[in-house]
């Protein structure tokens, strides 16, 4: 367990990164499947589900301390994206035969330039269907989803964790448990869809020109965590002290 | 036809909720008719919202206004044992969600940059009116934690869905609205039943079969009266017996 003061700070530091993980994690509006680059469900809900697998699978090493919580939150979360992602893309390439291209760098237009895909080196110029902006998630998009889904996880572990550790001396462990849970949803919640805002329903992840917009998801989820800790810890500490209970 | 405005709607929904939860914590479960009111303030507030278009669809902004509202009401509940200190416990719940709810809107407005008018009087609305429906809930179903996630997905469903539905060209608040009402009444026949299953529930039996039989009149009433406007609504487009290339 960590103390009140520690657990404000993980609630802040745990929602910057659910912030800034959406920015990672390949996702394209629902109309625009198979005619944009990334899972076609929206970015904030394909985050939110994320995170909330990465809670889930966090909550099963709740005994284990802080480090192992992180870890299976991150490592939950980042399996289900790469689930998702692996889904996906079979389907698009055997179901309606569009192969995994990244519509940005097709077009010159990713952030570090060129038409390949910089890990694989394929090529991608020349893949995208007329009239589209790329489909599927090729190599480079994968591994984008996997880092954003790896901060996103390992937030929202740190989120649970710490509205746990601040929640157990009050209730019972299991409800703790799942008290904790619902609570690091909702804050998983708030900050994922705020981002969801400057990307304005699609991202290729960081080979996106719209990760350059970061800077103003850090603040806006910095300031909407640091609201949303300080009122869990007030909450928590008059609980403790018995001023409102 | 003049459209009610968000804060005579809001006003309404603020009043009627915080009676809604007194009457619910003195023990009268009827007065959960009195949250259908909050209910279709959140609905008008995602509808003035998502018609200027969010780039992120009506689901995320239902979402995130529910994740508002309903994450500060399980937060208070945590600390205030409120059966004992009901409008203290409402208090907060209105303070911490119109706070949260009012940031979160002015920094999509000002950092953001969203150019959505009103986003932050809206996404505040959406906060504390489902905050108020959830701290209802919660007052009828006890502290059964299990049953938050349940909470919240039935709400968000509820406030989201009635402008998703009816988006589109000749759309318009009267519809929606009923239609937020149809789904309100689903809502707290929903709640109802739950709590009649539930053994942990707060209330006896007898008061959960009694808000199970008004929401179902409600719903009949309601679903009667969204049918009749949607079929006058669709008169000016019903198919005249000529096929869309010969009109």
């Amino acid at each position: 367990m960590v103390d009140p003061l520690t657990a404000t700070i993980m609630i802040i530091a745990g929602g910057v990164l659910v912030g800034v993980c959406v920015h990672f994690i390949p996702a394209s509006a629902t109309g625009a499947m198979a005619a944009a680059t990334g899972i076609a469900t929206g970015p904030s809900m394909l985050s939110a589900g994320a995170g909330l697998t990465g809670i889930y699978a966090a909550a099963y090493s709740i005994d284990s301390g802080i480090a192992p919580v992180i870890v299976s939150g991150a490592v939950g979360s980042a399996l289900m994206l790469l689930i998702t992602i692996l889904c996906g893309n079979i389907m698009l390439a055997f179901g309606i035969g569009a192969p995994p291209v990244s519509g940005q760098t097709a077009s010159g237009k990713s952030t570090f330039g060129g038409t390949k895909d910089i890990i694989t080196g394929f090529e991608q110029g020349g893949y995208a269907s007329p009239g589209t902006d790329g489909h599927g998630m090729p190599f480079q998009t994968a591994v984008s989803g996997t880092i954003g889904a790896l901060m996103g996880g390992a937030g929202g572990a740190l989120v649970f964790y710490a509205v746990y550790s601040m929640t157990l001396p009050e209730i019972a462990t299991e409800n703790a448990v799942t008290l904790a849970g619902i609570i690091a949803a909702g804050v998983f919640l708030i900050n994922s869809v705020l981002p969801a805002y400057v990307l304005v329903g699609k991202t290729e992840g960081v080979f996106d020109m719209k990760i350059r917009s970061i800077p103003r998801t850090f603040i806006s989820c910095l300031v909407t965590s640091s609201i949303v800790a300080c009122v869990i810890y007030a909450v928590c500490e008059l609980a403790v002290f018995g001023v409102v209970a | 036809m003049k459209e009610i405005s968000i804060h005579t709607l809001f006003g309404a929904a603020l009043l009627s909720g915080i009676a809604g939860i007194l009457l619910i914590g003195h023990g009268i479960s009827i007065g959960i008719v009195f949250l259908w009111l909050p209910f279709l303030s959140a609905a008008n507030s995602i509808r003035g919202m998502a018609m200027y278009g969010l780039g992120t669809g009506n689901a995320s902004i239902g979402y995130w206004g529910t994740a508002v509202g309903a994450t500060s009401a399980f937060v208070a509940s945590l600390s205030v044992s409120c059966r004992s200190t009901l409008l203290l416990y409402v208090a907060s719940v209105v303070v911490i969600s119109l706070v949260i709810g009012l940031t979160t809107g002015v920094l999509a407005d000002k950092v953001i940059r969203m150019r959505i008018p009103r986003i932050e009087l809206n996404s505040a609305v959406i906060a504390v009116s489902t905050a108020l429906i959830t701290t209802g809930f919660l007052l009828i179903l006890g502290s059964n934690y299990g049953l938050y996630p349940f909470i919240y997905i039935l709400i968000t469903l509820a406030v989201l869905h009635p402008y998703n539905a009816s988006t589109g060209a000749g759309e318009n608040q009267k519809r929606t609205l009923m239609l937020a009402l149809v789904e309100a009444c689903m809502t707290t026949l929903v709640i109802g039943i739950v709590a009649m299953l539930t053994s942990g529930s707060a209330m006896p039996i007898s008061d959960d079969v009694a808000i199970v039989v008004l929401s179902a009149f409600g719903l009949v009433i309601a679903v009667v009266a969204w049918y009749r406007l949607v079929k006058s609504d669709i008169y000016e487009i019903r198919w005249t017996g000529y096929s869309p290339a010969e009109h």
